[in-house]
């Protein structure tokens, strides 16, 4: 080992941080060596002056200073977690408060909304088959005066006719009464189509075309005459009835119009049409078709002058 | 149960539980230490108190983040020493760019004084004599490669284990010795050309 590989190892000789064998080695070439001995005293000399330099006192306030700075940082971060989580304590009661408040106004505006909203909807329901026995229908007789309610009037069928001006109200009275009964009836009784459809029907035979409600299988039809004269219309009709095995069970004019309420057999209804002809234009208003047994027809009769629809 | 043999422990655990307080006592613990070697790896009073100070305020910020793999205090010593390196950097890239004139004031302890230029007046006194050692051998690890320079200050001026220079360094023993070596062997050259003899 030569004086360079001596003095590599004279730091580690110092702090006494060779193996046993390499420290023998070392300190046999130091006896032998004066160059190498005095290396060895530069060095510790070197290393005493290094590790006592004094150490330097911090600045005074250097405690101060870093504190200042790490209490603001701590201030800072705190506002930071603040800003994300503290509004979390105000805002979720908040929001909670929110959310139920609009959810009850919500529910409360579409309890207000709900029956207009179901109306339009009953349309949607499939139409109930008038023809089916079961699903009759049942509807109150409109609270229009009969002629028999109705003493102070003439019995006759000439005495029956009554004037226009006097009727009209009377007629519109009985409009709007039968309006209100079957819209009651009709939303409580029929549902969809069917019941708009049978409101409808009914507004046109008003007020003398009733469909009756009764415990016998009764079924409605409408026929208008259009005549030129009115005035033996009443006896024809009474006559052409009592033929074909029926009976008139209502009748009463107003204006120019003669109302007829009659109970025939639903099979004569096509010789009833018939005899009807001879009489004037019949149109049928309602497309009802009949199963059997009786029923009660609606007759029109209006002058054609005054023909209206 | 095993106590962990870091005597900052406790006051670690308190401060990452927020204890502000808790961060003094150890910002009062380990200040002397953390100035003296950042002062001597910058050379410079001022600065190295400004290092110290954003080393704290480091060290705070990322205490949450210690899991005490190394002891609290190599922690503490490798983020001043890491920005120890960065402000000289920073100070020799200032130099360039403004060099120093003779006549400029130098920064001390004390504050700034004007260079005493060499004059013929009577020798520097008996007790002014150790304060000149001082003053070379501070200007000779000045002098010193940066990782001479770190080697020298963590084993010779902090005392620090070859242990914990390699965990502050993430060098092996070997390296640091051999290093440590080299460092001492410069300073012996150094001061034995201003000195004449050791």
């Amino acid at each position: 080992m030569d004086c360079r590989d001596i003095q590599e190892k004279l730091s580690a000789f110092i702090e006494e941080e060779l193996s046993p064998a390499e420290r023998l080695q070392v300190e046999k070439h130091l006896k032998a060596c004066s160059k190498c001995g005095l290396a060895l005293e530069d060095l510790r000399r070197t290393i005493a002056l290094t590790k006592g330099l004094e150490a330097a006192e911090p600045p005074p306030w250097l405690r101060q200073k870093v504190m200042a700075r790490v209490r603001e940082e701590a201030s800072r971060q705190k506002g930071i977690i603040r800003k994300l989580f503290f509004p979390l304590h105000i805002k979720v009661p908040l929001e909670v408060f929110a959310t139920l408040a609009i959810a009850l106004t919500a529910f409360y505006v579409f309890k207000t909304v709900e029956p207009e909203i179901k109306q339009p909807t009953s349309i949607v329901v499939p139409p109930v088959d008038i023809q089916e026995p079961e699903k009759k229908e049942e509807f109150k007789q409109a609270p229009v005066p009969t002629v028999k309610e109705r003493p102070a009037e003439a019995p006759g069928p000439a005495k029956r006719m009554i004037d226009a001006e006097s009727a009209a109200p009377i007629d519109e009275k009985a409009d709007e009464a039968v309006s209100l009964n079957e819209e009651k009836t009709v939303s409580r009784e029929t549902s969809g189509a069917a019941g708009f459809r049978m409101k409808k029907e009914l507004r046109s035979f008003a007020p003398g075309v009733l469909m009756k409600a009764g415990e016998e299988e009764k079924q409605a039809m409408g026929l208008t005459v259009f005549v030129k004269d009115t005035l033996n219309v009443n006896e024809e009709i009474e006559k052409t009835v009592k033929e074909l095995g029926g009976g008139i069970i209502r009748s009463e004019a107003a204006g120019d119009k003669l109302f007829f309420t009659v109970k025939l057999d639903s099979g004569k209804l096509k010789e009833l049409k018939e005899a009807l002809k001879l009489l004037g234009e019949v149109e049928e208003e309602s497309a009802l078709s009949f199963s059997g047994g009786d029923v009660e027809v609606g007759i029109k009769v209006v002058k054609t002058e005054v023909r209206l629809h | 149960m095993q106590q962990n043999p870091d005597p900052d422990y406790e006051t670690v655990l308190r401060c990452q539980k927020g204890d502000v307080d808790a961060f003094e006592q150890l910002v009062i613990r380990h200040q002397k230490k953390m100035f003296n070697i950042s002062y001597r790896m910058t050379g410079d009073f001022n600065e190295a108190a400004e290092v110290v100070q954003d080393a704290f305020v480091a060290a705070y910020k990322n205490i949450k983040g210690f899991r005490g793999s190394a002891g609290f205090s190599t922690w503490l010593y490798t983020i001043v020493l890491n920005l120890s390196r960065n402000r000289l950097k920073q100070m020799k890239a200032r130099a360039v760019k403004e060099p120093l004139s003779l006549d400029d004031p130098v920064r001390t302890h004390e504050g700034e004084m004007k260079p005493d230029h060499p004059s013929n007046d009577v020798p520097v006194p008996d007790r002014l004599e150790r304060h000149e050692v001082e003053q070379r051998v501070h200007g000779c690890i000045k002098s010193l490669d940066d990782e001479f320079r770190e080697v020298v200050v963590l084993r010779d001026i902090q005392g620090l284990s070859y242990r914990e220079i390699c965990d502050m360094l993430r060098l092996a023993e070997g390296t640091v010795k051999s290093r440590l070596h080299r460092a001492r062997e410069s300073l012996r050259v150094c001061l034995k050309k201003h000195r004449g003899e050791l």
